[in-house]
């Protein structure tokens, strides 16, 4: 099933509360989380562990900074979730920061947290189509570039 | 790690609920079929792994507020 472009300013609530029953890959008992924006932080939003309130994540909806983002989700996922139509669905990446000076931000748009928006209730799950995703997607990059091979091959010629 | 010995059509039982069932041998792949419960998901490892390690590399600690990043102007 393809997935689109809900927000969580459809649900009208200012915190959503997301219970994910298999917790995330690899944190299986990471299963609550509150979800909320962070004022003056726009896109990011954040996902935070009710289960471990020390832990918390950075989230994008991808459809508001991520063009042609179209995912497809397994029909045992959206059976589980009881998703029946993308109108259904919530859609959450998790950022990563790997460096701030200089910054590089990456999504992982591999694994996306799909919710069903009627139940709360969501999965971890892996895209169907994932060799078309990267668990890397560059949102900021501000790290000097190094030349490519075929720039190098052309400055020594 | 137990080390087991199968054949082509010869399985393994972990517990009551999960078969996994050795189906073809090539000389570099092997075809395994594999039942278990529905809340159970299977991954492949490589791929499991790197969600694994982006969700650690994404967690963040919740009192920290959050860096200003550049990112681009919100949409009006």
């Amino acid at each position: 099933m393809k997935l689109g472009k809900r927000s969580l300013a459809d649900t009208e609530t200012e915190e959503f509360k997301v219970h994910l029953p298999y917790g995330l890959i690899g944190l299986p008992e990471m299963r609550q989380f509150d979800l909320a924006p962070i004022p003056g932080s726009w896109p990011l939003l954040s996902l935070r562990s009710s289960t471990n309130e020390e832990l918390s994540f950075a989230v994008i909806e991808p459809h508001t900074l991520i063009g042609g983002y179209d995912i497809e989700i397994s029909n045992d996922d959206a059976e589980q979730l009881r998703i029946e139509s993308s109108e259904d669905a919530l859609i959450y990446n998790l950022v990563t920061i790997h460096s701030l000076q200089p910054q590089y931000v990456t999504a992982n748009l591999f694994g996306p947290i799909v919710v069903n928006r009627h139940t709360s209730i969501g999965k971890q799950v892996i895209v169907v189509n994932f060799e078309q995703q990267s668990a890397r997607h560059v949102l900021i990059d501000e790290r000097p570039k190094t030349p490519s091979a075929e720039e190098q091959r052309q400055c020594s010629s | 790690m137990l080390v087991l010995t199968r054949k082509v059509n010869e399985g393994i039982m972990i517990g009551d609920e999960i078969e996994i069932l050795v189906s073809r041998i090539d000389p570099d792949a092997v075809k395994i079929c594999i039942r278990a419960p529905r809340s159970l998901t299977i991954y492949r490892d490589e791929i499991y792994r790197q969600i694994k390690d982006s969700n650690l590399s994404a967690a963040r600690p919740a009192r920290e507020p959050l860096p200003s990043l550049n990112f681009p102007s919100p949409p009006a």
